[in-house]
């Protein structure tokens, strides 16, 4: 057993207060919506006197505790919660920049905001075909529960429930439905398609993910019969039914009418929302230029300088033998979004220099940072990998090459290798 | 001990033949508010026999009542709890015959709307609408024989 100091304790208990706050914030926010088919019961006492004499109390309450009361035969009011079946689904990254030859996520969130269990099925509409537009291919949908109601996705792994053919009726689709969504639990969902190589810069893709709502497994407080699972939600219509089991009121308003198959109107039980996957590709711009930073003492001009490394650098300084020099990789993503990823930058000296030194700086805030598909624990890139100071150098990239990799640039950022030498 | 026994039961006579005989009536009903919009774009909001009713829906609790007796029936209080699902909608209830006053302690002691203070850990502050607990109505005039009328509240299903 791990013994913990006082101020380990402390903090401890103070990590687990905040996340017990944590959980009480959020419970207030939760869903309180009376569960579809609680009776709700009601009742009145009328006392009056007639003259000076007080009566019996009037009242439809069923077994008063006053023996004189008249209680009246129709009992208490009561009527049946019914069940309110109403969604939000919304795109939670509604333009999505992806670049080409690459798999693009599209992230949506649906939430049960009605008053019962309720289950879904999913399908895509993918309907644009505008120039300018492409299809991404192999379209999968999974989805994940918010079981514990944190607003996060980490409850458990995705599960896949169907992939989809692009611009088929929703309605029609073979399809999986999800498992039970208590009422006020969000459900994640990935909509995943592959860009092509080939497609432009700018292009789009607009993607409709539909929701229809299925009955569940089991309602709150009546389960349904087992016929009846997964089959679409519909809305009740016809006599008055006050009392009994809950009826289905749908609430929601028009989605996207034309990925509701043209059938769409309020009350469908379809909700849909759009997202749209963007191709921009890094647009990475790379130079080389070369700088004399400082000349030998002109007394000894063929002793190598001692401080090249560091020397700043001397006006009109000329690159002789025994100069110091710099060589300066400039590089810079122009493009307008998109990371450039995956960066492997070498440079092989020539044989007439002896290297010194190497170091990355930065024009812009965040400059060449690690790339995070690189795995690389524990130390993170950008890795320069070089010689070993006053290497002389032969001409060989063996030898002589410094190697930039494991680094990332996004797009507006700039960055520079210096990198210092004497000239032989 | 004799003649108290029928004293006793000739109280009792008193008090319980006028409601047997005649006296008020009343019955209760739950109605759900319906909004129409006409043709103008205007909306108007009617009350409906309730028959779908999901949350956030406003209800309407109504005790409808008459003097079925042949004398006038005064000192009239009629009690209405709200129930647990519900939130009753601030001025929501017609003060015109009578009195309204509210409890906020399932009914046990009633006050004015204003005068309504909920009593926590770290001292008093008015109520809100979904403390209220139940509506009193007493009447400030006496019912004529034959006379109707109906008294209502409103509130949101939670």
């Amino acid at each position: 057993m791990k013994l913990m100091s006082t101020t380990q304790a402390i903090r401890h208990t103070l990590l687990a207060s905040a996340a017990m706050t944590l959980l009480a914030g959020h419970a207030v926010a939760a869903n309180t919506l009376t569960p579809a088919g609680t009776p709700v019961s009601n009742t009145f006492t009328l006392d009056y006197d007639v003259g000076t004499v007080g009566q019996p109390t009037i009242t439809n309450e069923t077994g008063s505790a006053d023996p004189t009361d008249v209680e009246l035969p129709a009992g208490p009011t009561v009527f049946t919660v019914d069940r309110k079946v109403d969604h939000i689904l919304t795109a939670t990254n509604s333009v999505l920049t992806s670049v080409p030859g690459t798999t693009a996520t599209l992230t949506f969130a649906l939430e049960n905001e009605g008053n019962d269990n309720q289950a879904y099925s999913f399908s895509v509409e993918d309907l644009d075909n505008l120039a300018g537009t492409f299809d991404a291919g192999t379209v999968t949908i999974t989805y994940s529960l918010d079981a514990n109601d944190n607003d996060a996705i980490d409850d458990a792994a995705p599960t896949t429930i169907a992939t989809t053919v692009v611009g088929a009726d929703p309605a029609a689709d073979p399809v999986a439905v999800t498992v039970d969504v208590p009422k006020g639990v969000k459900v994640w969902i990935n909509v995943t398609g592959t860009v092509a190589t080939t497609v432009a810069d700018t292009e789009t893709d607009d993607i409709t993910l539909v929701a229809e709502v299925r009955n569940p497994t089991a309602w709150l407080i009546d389960p349904i019969l087992a016929a009846d699972v997964a089959v679409a939600t519909t809305g009740d219509t016809g006599a008055n039914a006050l009392l009994g089991a809950a009826q289905n009121v749908m609430a929601d308003s028009t989605g996207v009418a034309a990925a509701e198959s043209g059938a769409s109107s309020d009350a469908d039980g379809l909700y849909a929302a759009t997202g749209v996957i963007q191709v921009e590709s890094p647009d990475l711009v790379a130079s080389k230029s070369i700088l004399a930073i400082k000349e030998p003492a002109i007394a000894d001009p063929f002793v190598a300088l001692s401080d090249c490394a560091s020397a700043a650098a001397v006006a009109n300084a000329k690159p002789i033998p025994g100069a110091c020099i710099e060589y300066v990789i400039d590089i810079e993503n122009t493009g307008a979004t998109a990371d450039a990823e995956a960066i492997d930058i070498r440079d092989t000296l020539p044989q007439e220099v002896t290297f010194i030194s190497a170091t990355i700086t930065n024009t812009t805030t965040n400059g060449l940072v690690d790339d995070p598909s690189v795995a690389d624990a524990p130390d993170p890139g950008p890795t320069l990998t070089t010689p070993a100071a006053n290497t002389s150098c032969d001409g060989t990239a063996a030898t002589c090459q410094i190697i930039l990799d494991n680094a990332l640039l996004e797009a507006g950022e700039r960055s520079q290798i210096r990198i210092r030498a004497l000239v032989k | 001990m004799l003649r108290t026994s029928l004293i006793a039961l000739s109280m009792l006579t008193a008090m319980t033949a006028p409601a047997y005989a005649s006296g008020l009536t009343a019955n209760q009903a739950v109605q759900v508010a319906v909004t129409e919009a006409a043709e103008d774009g205007t909306f108007t909001t009617k009350y409906v026999p309730a028959d779908k009713i999901a949350p956030g829906d406003e209800l309407r609790y109504v005790v409808a009542y008459e003097n079925a007796g042949a004398e006038a029936a005064n000192n009239i209080r009629l009690d209405m709890p709200v129930p647990a699902e519900v939130e009753f909608v601030e001025g929501s209830v017609d003060t015109n015959v009578a009195t309204v006053t509210y409890s906020i302690d399932q009914g046990a002691t009633f006050a004015s709307r204003d005068a309504l203070m909920v009593t926590e850990q770290d001292g008093e502050r008015a109520a809100s609408a979904e403390d209220i607990t139940h509506i009193r109505w007493s009447f400030a005039n006496s019912i004529a024989p034959g006379e109707a009328g109906e008294i209502s509240y409103r509130g949101i299903l939670q």
